[in-house]
């Protein structure tokens, strides 16, 4: 408040509302977007011919055994690259909620539960599972093989007829990677308040309005959203109990992120295996040195909020229909549901129904880009 | 576990009793604390830039009895939240009394305590040593 009185602008729509501490704080979630560079464990990443194969590939069903899905089948570029479904349905019915593939360079982990490290080995758990496109490495292999492709794939990785099935694999989804890594959300009405904000540019500043506003101050305040939804992708990458049950059914759980550190351990597509084509293994530390701890059972990675509007139903299991839900959610968090050794931060926020549409106001002025 | 750091036995008591508190470390390098009465200190220079990204510590440790340092453990814990890191930093001895840890990565804003532990290579002689820093992880 005082920020804006200081600035004696009496012309714009809003006056800034943060405290310099909290403009400090919402300095920490830019600038966007980040230019990441090629990915050193992709040898075609950033190239145009790969980009154009990688699409291709990923709204053809060939990529299923049965040819009856495509990644887009779920991946909906309508719905962030989401299905808009609680639950996804490949073959049958799923575990979790179809994550968006925007954005995926800010990620460290892939999959609600990490059971992978980098943008192409995300790929091939859907393609492999019996329960999603049901191939092997050999039946692709022959699928790609006998399509319009091999000149294409020959072109970028070699001739397929001397490649191995599993080398066929992860070539097709570093193709795949090339792509997805394109799919990046813009700017948004966030963004160009948090700029204004740090070029000292007042009057621009304020014409973010006061109810997002506001839910800015709560998100980075005593809604301790920040604490996880942080950084310019609003996600720390690690992962989290946020409450939300991990019963599939009455019978069976799901292991969240412990499951994920038992798939990791045994998968071979890390940045610390023969598969990465980056000699120095840049990222591979993180496979390397991550610790198994039982208070991981039940975590979930943490979604990025670029975009989110786009991309409901939320949470793991897609219980949350819309970000009401979500602000609800934690408005009335049930603490006996949380890990005794969990997180500590998380309490029933209490919040008034105008300061909960000011969070959803906040939330939705991450989406506003037009992608 | 934390993985452990084993000097080799050739550093030489002589270069060790030359070296003191304010020769040993950097000018930068932030002293830690302990609660013991220890015969060392402890000092550390911090990568930390910003949360949600590995940084490294190099350690220093100075005055008398470092020659007795046969091993050091790292941690760090986030006392309000009631977790510790995520990952297991890998120690690497450097010189006599200098360390490098590697894979430190705060994934949380707020208060961090650094946990660093010196110990003796005798069971009969076990002295240990804790030293801790609030870190603010912004």
């Amino acid at each position: 408040m005082v920020f804006g009185m200081l600035a004696g602008f009496t012309a714009a729509k809003s006056d800034v509302l943060l405290s310099e501490d909290e403009i400090a704080q919402t300095l920490l979630h830019g600038p966007w977007p980040i230019e990441y560079g090629k990915d050193p464990s992709n040898r075609v990443s950033g190239n145009l011919e790969a980009i154009a194969f990688g699409k291709a590939l990923f709204s053809d069903p060939i990529l299923s055994r049965d040819e009856n899905m495509s990644c887009a089948s779920c991946h909906d570029p309508e719905y962030g690259f989401s299905d808009a479904l609680p639950r996804a349905v490949g073959q049958k019915l799923l575990d979790r909620n179809t994550p968006s593939l925007m954005n995926l360079r800010s990620h460290r982990w892939f999959g609600w539960a990490g059971g992978t490290d980098n943008i192409w080995a995300q790929s091939i758990d859907p393609i492999l599972n019996i329960d999603e496109m049901g191939h092997d490495a050999e039946s692709l292999r022959s699928a790609i093989a006998g399509s319009t492709y091999p000149q294409t794939y020959g072109k970028l990785f070699g001739d397929i007829s001397k490649h191995a099935p599993e080398d066929v694999l992860v070539n097709i989804s570093k193709a795949l990677a090339a792509y997805q890594e394109t799919l990046r959300t813009g700017q948004t009405s966030f963004d160009r308040f948090r700029n204004a904000l740090e070029a000292g540019d007042l009057t621009t500043a304020g014409t973010y309005s006061d109810s997002a506003q506001r839910g800015l101050q709560l998100f980075i305040g005593r809604g301790n959203c920040a604490f996880c939804h942080s950084g310019p992708a609003f996600t720390n990458g690690e992962f989290h109990d946020a409450g939300v049950p991990y019963f599939i059914t009455e019978t069976r759980v799901d292991e969240g992120r412990f499951g994920g550190l038992k798939a990791i351990k045994q998968n071979p597509f890390t940045l610390a295996g023969d598969y990465s084509d980056d000699p120095e293994k840049t990222g591979a530390w993180a496979v390397n040195q991550v610790r198994f701890q039982h208070s991981d059972f039940g975590t979930f990675r943490v979604p990025g909020l670029r975009g989110a509007t786009k991309t409901a139903p939320y949470m793991h299991n897609g219980s949350l229909k819309d970000l009401a839900a979500v602000v609800d959610h934690y408005n009335a968090i049930n603490m006996e549901r949380l890990h005794v050794d969990g997180e500590a931060i998380l309490q029933p926020l209490g919040l008034s129904p105008q300061e909960k549409n000011d969070l959803i106001a906040f939330l939705e002025s991450l989406s506003d880009d037009g992608s | 576990m934390i993985k452990l750091a084993v000097l080799p036995s050739i550093f030489g008591a002589s270069l060790l009793a030359a070296t003191s508190a304010q020769a040993c470390a950097p000018s930068g390098a932030v002293e830690l604390t302990s609660l013991q009465e220890t015969p060392f200190q402890a000092y550390a220079e911090l990568g930390l830039e910003t949360i949600s990204k590995p940084f490294e510590i190099d350690l220093y440790f100075c005055g008398d009895g470092i020659e007795k340092i046969y091993r050091i453990k790292v941690d760090a814990i986030m006392p309000a939240h009631q977790h510790g890191m995520n990952y297991t930093p890998e120690i690497y001895g450097i010189e006599p009394g200098i360390y490098q840890i590697s894979g430190m990565f705060f994934h949380m804003p707020g208060m961090w305590e650094l946990q660093v532990s010196t110990h003796s290579a005798s069971e009969t002689d076990a002295q240990s040593y804790l030293f801790t820093l609030d870190i603010t992880a912004r």
